[in-house]
């Protein structure tokens, strides 16, 4: 089934790519059209694969993850990031770092354990925003509330 | 010759110049061990802070920074699977399974060995042979690029062992999202989205971030522990003379992937980003157990840092003798020769004879420096990450990450685009498809594209314009590595086959080891 849903997945792509495609030049498809042929051609290779060798799931079961701790590991990620233009680098890092380090914890924190956890992000999200603005003049983005 | 270069040697025994290169030493690995900046940002950065110094200073804090920004990506790379340069992805595909297997130490001592190594060999080319390698170089047109991008598209068929249906599939995707944003030749603005930020395509480091640390950052949030082999602690340490002796017992492997990344570095536009993958692909087929590759084999660090250290050597051979910068910080050290009225060229050598030297001499200087400073940085890093409670670990890589993606272009999207690579990769390692062959693709699309159609027109007056792809003498022996680079894998399998005495495949099957490439 692996196979048959990867395949299908990359034929997605090709198809959102294929139906983007504008070229004004002579010569501006020739290699992307070239290589959405070819991995449209692979990826039915693919499904085919699938659907003949039944016996191939084709699923890397390797470091496989509950879909609870997956969804919850995405939406952290994706909060933090998507909240990078309203919070900041630094607001809102200290707050998913807190976040992260508080649900990564095993037990209930203690309020103890919530402080440090808080201190620690205060402190390695801290330096990192000094090192970059201060010293290499790298801007970060700002809290826009 | 010999009478100036003593007097380089010399010069860079002054203790101020020591004292230059161990800062530049210092501070270019500082910046390369953090994902998303670059050698070359790094290189740009510190030009105004030379303004104020002679020419010979100048050069010799750039050359030492360079060297060191190169070396320092293989820290992030082993430690947390974060190429800090695009220099280094080679050198994550097994420093980082060493790190996995408790095995980091020995991971950072191979990565600074190889770089001192091949930080040597390419002063030493670059002191003897820059002369005719440069002029060599020359004749490689567009025709030839392309071949070079299809000679590192082979690798596909050594990094996708398990799988190469699904390893051209993941080159593919990499090829494909490289062609996103204006094109490189004729200027077709394409697969935008009507969004003007791709318009500039999908950047490189945060791809690079995206396809290799943020699955692991996935992983780590999710398990909340590190992997189990991870720290192995029952395991007898590592003595750091052992490590050594036995990562110097392969010298063949050092001095291949020294003389490739040499080679690499002459080449104009190719660097460090190409150069430690063929190296790390050389590498596997020469060794004699292949298999070990991607799941944490030394030689693949040494190969890939050596290799992306002998560039910086090679890289100045076209840069100080035709004026044609190796790779893009070259070019930044080119305008800073031109800068101080230095023209590059034959007389270059002959009328700032001494700076040039001096400046060639700070390199290897700054290589030797490297083992001491390297392995008490490196391995102190290494024992802090090891140390880190994994709760603060994954938000702490998170923290990098972002600025990584971020500081590039000072882009929102560009740490989006990052998180869509990141996730797509995971879902993609599920089914097979690994992150290492779309880094490949990605890498190698820009050259190969513009080798095509750069190609096609300058031939554009024969009557078959394709065919210059297979008439250059240069093109044909290309193309010879091509078929052999890509074959190789298969004519490997069936001899080890026949050492076993069973019937071989012909196509490599199905397997679940793709995992491999990236973890």
């Amino acid at each position: 089934m692996g196979n048959i849903i990867g395949g299908a997945a990359v034929l997605v792509i090709c198809l959102i790519f294929w139906v983007q495609r504008d070229y004004s030049s002579e010569y501006g498809g020739i290699f992307p059209d070239s290589v959405l042929i070819a991995l449209a051609a692979l990826s039915v290779v693919l499904i085919a694969r699938g659907l003949l060798r039944r016996q191939d799931t084709g699923w890397d079961t390797t470091g496989r993850l509950g879909y609870r701790d997956l969804g919850r590991a995405l939406l952290l990620l994706t909060a933090w990031v998507v909240s990078l233009p309203i919070l900041g680098y630094f607001y809102g890092g200290i707050l998913f770092f807190t976040l992260v380090a508080l649900l990564m914890r095993t037990s209930r924190p203690t309020w103890k354990q919530i402080l440090l956890d808080l201190g620690v992000a205060v402190v390695v999200v801290g330096a990192f925003y000094l090192a970059f603005t201060q010293i290499l003049y790298v801007t970060l983005p700002e809290l826009s509330l | 010759m010999f009478e100036v270069l003593g007097q380089g040697l010399l010069a860079n025994l002054a203790p101020s110049m020591l004292l230059l290169v161990l800062i530049g030493t210092l501070s270019g690995m500082a910046l390369g061990a953090m994902p998303g900046l670059s050698a070359t940002m790094g290189v740009a950065l510190l030009v105004p802070f030379t303004f104020a110094m002679d020419p010979t200073s100048g050069l010799v804090l750039l050359g030492a920074f360079y060297m060191g920004a190169i070396y320092g990506g293989s820290f992030t790379a082993i430690l947390v699977n974060a190429p800090g340069t695009p220099s280094s992805i080679a050198t994550a595909l097994d420093g980082y399974p060493l790190t996995r297997k408790g095995r980091s130490e020995f991971a950072i001592v191979g990565a600074t060995i190889g770089s001192f190594v091949g930080g040597i060999i390419g002063v030493i080319a670059l002191i003897f042979l820059a002369p005719p390698l440069a002029s060599f170089s020359l004749r490689f047109g567009p025709q030839e690029y392309f071949w070079v991008a299809m000679f590192g598209l082979t690798i596909i068929a050594s990094l996708a062992s398990g799988s190469l249906l699904k390893g051209l599939i993941g080159g593919l995707l990499g090829l494909l999202l490289a062609t996103i944003g204006i094109a490189p030749v004729g200027g077709d603005v394409r697969f935008t989205f009507g969004d003007p930020m791709l318009q500039g395509g999908v950047p490189l480091v945060p791809a690079l971030i995206g396809l290799f640390t943020i699955p692991e950052v996935i992983r780590l949030i999710a398990l909340r522990t590190r992997d189990a082999q991870m720290v192995d602690e029952t395991r007898e340490k590592d003595r750091l003379g052992g490590m050594i002796r036995l990562i110097l017992s392969r010298p063949v492997n050092l001095i291949r992937s020294s003389i490739i990344g040499t080679i690499v570095g002459i080449l104009p536009g190719a660097g460090g980003s190409v150069a430690n993958l063929v190296a790390y692909n050389e590498a596997k087929r020469a060794s004699k157990h292949p298999e070990t590759f991607g799941k944490g084999e030394i030689d693949g660090v040494v190969a890939s840092e050596s290799a992306n250290n002998g560039t910086v050597g090679g890289g100045f051979i076209p840069t100080l003798t035709l004026g044609v910068p190796g790779t893009p910080p070259d070019a930044i050290i080119l305008g800073v020769l031109l800068l101080h009225g230095l023209r590059p060229g034959a007389e270059l050598f002959e009328t700032s004879g001494p700076l040039v030297y001096t400046f060639i001499i700070a390199l290897a200087v700054s290589a030797v420096m490297m083992v001491p400073v390297g392995l008490i940085a490196g391995r102190g890093l290494q024992r802090g990450v090891m140390a880190l409670p994994v709760r603060y670990l994954a938000p702490g890589i998170t923290v990098l990450t972002i600025i990584g993606a971020y500081a590039i272009r000072s882009s929102v999207v560009d740490v989006f685009i990052m998180l869509a690579l990141g996730v797509a990769a995971y879902l993609l390692q599920r089914v097979g498809i690994g992150g290492a062959a779309i880094v490949l693709g990605l890498v190698l699309g820009t050259i190969a594209e513009t080798g095509l159609v750069q190609g096609i027109l300058t031939s554009s007056g024969d009557a078959v314009p394709w065919t210059s792809f297979f008439t250059r003498p240069i093109s044909i022996v290309l193309i010879l590595m091509c078929v052999l680079s890509a074959a190789w894998p298969f004519i490997q399998k069936r001899r080890d086959a026949k050492t076993k005495g069973t019937p071989a495949e012909a196509v490599p099957t199905s397997g679940h080891s793709d995992r491999a490439e990236s973890d």
